[in-house]
């Protein structure tokens, strides 16, 4: 399996704040890989600097091969990376099948066309009853998922998920566990933000864990789990007794 | 979050969103064909029954109708609020009557001209502001100022006819763009009209205008779902001018002369921005049934309160402020949300009515 991803010595700044400070990570394909770390590690920065929305300050990030450390965010989703925000970013007015289909014309220029793809990606996540619902009205969760199958749609090679679950009961953290798992398997790989452990202990074939904007672990779960200083800066002592 | 660092102020934007009702790409159904049909008839067969005077009024909506489609594509498809349309409008008026008067170039020609002279200069204030990502009300601002200066220019270039503005001659010769009577310069605006609007109506069904209005609901998101947020801003904007362009020309080929103030005041600006508000911004037919309520209105108030100059701006400033109070979406906003409300009326006796029949 070739590299994927790479992103070598990533730095951003914002003015004097550091939000991420030289990060390497390398992703391979058809990886699952977990992004954890306390709120205002620079997790979503990071993300941020990889998908073009704020250009790294320092250091390069390669995908596919190809230099995009200067691309802008649509040139990237041309190029293969998807994401899913933090904070949903529907396109409220619009149906769910409308907001998938934004997502197809990435790759189509037809409309029918587009509007098939989208079908199925609805159907894919789930949400074929409400194919012609107007998203605003959605709930957070299914606006979550109308998220995913928008970025799946785009046919990305990298998908990067940002607290896909945030707000999201246990049985719709379950069935989006069983569909990053799908969407693995359907040969996307996969870079997520997660604050839920047991869902990304469950998902992740490697954890990378940012604390202050600095790398400070990698592993798999296990490691992770057990490696101190996560304890210490994220996970907290309670993770400790429960091992 | 991006969302969060983004503090530009945006009450246009903002104010926008809600005037924005849901943009349905269904197709019509026979009911609503059936309405369009009757009015296109209506309209068609109105020099049969209806006086000069009346006729004027049918023409002044038609043309109001058809600027305020060309905002409509712009700020009410692809979101970017426009304050200055009243620039292109101009330029167009202008550039042909200029190369007709000063220059013998022919009218039709000079359309073209205007068309072309109205897109170059949306093109650069379309570069200058979305290259520096000017948003929300400063972008407003921006194409306000470039009207106004404009004005300016034009008022005080004596090479432009200066503040006494440019006067064409009355011919009847469609070859000059003079469709002889009212009725021929009523057909042409229908014309129009009626071909903006289909295209308003199929490319709603297209990736580009999907383009467009998923810009104006989010930018963030369509840009990370691969839109070209520039390029489709910059379309959207130089297609808009070069429409507006021609609403100016006919402006100026029916009425016969323009000047500075005609062309570039705010309130023409204006008058491309409160029909799609009336109607419903960002859909197919708001700007003309807005139209169609605005003009008669200010037309009545105009007569009706002839004898005090400025009242009748107050009686329609207030009828404005009312109507945008009761239906902030347009009428075909309400109409949704009624037909909503209906719906979810019915459900609920549905849903209630076994349990009812239970006890």
């Amino acid at each position: 399996m070739g590299i994927l991803l790479k992103a070598s010595k990533v730095t951003k700044k914002f003015a004097g704040l550091t939000a991420v400070n030289s990060v390497d990570l390398e992703i391979n394909e058809g990886e699952i890989i977990g992004l954890i770390g306390p709120n205002g590690a620079g997790k979503t920065t990071f993300f941020n600097s990889i998908t073009g929305f704020y250009p790294a300050t320092y250091g390069s990030v390669t995908f596919d091969g190809n230099d995009i450390t200067h691309r802008t965010t649509y040139q990237n989703c041309k190029a293969g990376m998807a994401r899913t925000f933090q904070i949903v970013q529907p396109f409220g007015q619009l149906t769910a099948l409308e907001n998938v289909m934004v997502g197809a014309f990435n790759r189509l220029e037809s409309y029918s066309e587009a509007e098939k793809i989208a079908r199925e990606m609805i159907i894919f996540v789930g949400m074929e009853d409400k194919m012609h619902a107007i998203v605003a009205d959605l709930t957070i969760g299914d606006q979550r998922k109308l998220e995913m199958a928008r970025a799946l749609a785009t046919k990305p090679k990298l998908l990067l998920l940002d607290e896909v679950m945030a707000g999201l009961t246990p049985t719709e953290i379950e069935e989006t566990v069983e569909l990053v798992l799908k969407i693995r398997d359907s040969g996307v790989t996969i870079l997520m933000i997660e604050h839920i452990m047991a869902a990304l202990m469950k998902l992740s074939d490697r954890v990378i864990v940012l604390d202050h904007g600095t790398l400070i672990a990698e592993g798999t779960p296990s490691e992770i789990t057990q490696n101190e200083r996560v304890i210490e800066s994220y996970l907290g002592s309670a993770y400790k007794k429960q091992d | 979050m991006q969302t969060e660092k983004n503090n530009t102020p945006n009450f246009l934007g903002n104010f926008l969103k809600k005037a924005t009702s849901s943009t349905s790409n269904g197709k019509l159904n026979i009911p609503q064909l059936i309405v369009i049909g009757v009015a296109c008839l209506a309209v068609l067969l109105a020099p049969t029954y209806l006086s000069n005077y009346r006729l004027n009024l049918v023409i002044t909506i038609l043309t109001s109708a058809f600027f305020a489609q060309c905002w409509n594509l712009m700020s009410g498809y692809t979101g970017q609020f426009s304050f200055g349309h009243a620039a292109f409008f101009g330029l167009g008026a202008y550039t042909s009557s200029i190369l007709y008067v000063d220059f013998g170039v022919n009218p039709w020609i000079g359309l073209v001209c205007g068309m072309a002279v109205a897109g170059i200069v949306a093109a650069i204030i379309g570069y200058l502001s979305f290259h520096y990502n000017l948003k929300g009300d400063y972008f407003a601002l921006a194409t306000m100022a470039f009207c106004e200066i404009f004005r300016v220019i034009f008022k005080n270039t004596d090479f432009l006819h200066g503040a006494s503005g440019v006067s064409i001659k009355f011919s009847k010769d469609i070859g000059l763009m003079q469709f002889g009577s009212k009725a021929g310069f009523m057909y042409a605006a229908f014309v129009l009209l009626a071909l903006l609007t289909f295209g308003m109506y199929k490319i709603r069904r297209t990736k580009m205008g999907l383009y467009f209005v998923a810009i104006r609901e989010n930018e963030d998101a369509a840009k990370a779902l691969g839109i070209n947020a520039f390029k489709y801003k910059m379309i959207a904007l130089i297609a808009s001018a070069m429409f507006s362009a021609v609403a100016g020309t006919f402006y100026a080929q029916y009425y016969l002369y323009i000047d500075p103030n005609i062309c570039f005041e705010s309130a023409v600006s204006v008058s491309s921005i409160t029909p799609c508000i009336i109607g419903g911004v960002g859909t197919v037919f708001g700007p003309i049934i807005g139209a169609a309520i605005l003009e008669p209105i200010s037309e009545f108030t105009n007569a009706a309160l002839s004898n005090f100059v400025g009242l009748n701006m107050v009686v329609y400033g207030l009828i404005l402020v009312v109507v945008i109070m009761v239906m902030p979406k347009g009428l075909i906003g309400l109409v949704q949300d009624l037909k909503v409300k209906f719906m979810k009326k019915k459900k609920d006796k549905k849903s209630k009515s076994p349990v009812e029949a239970e006890g």
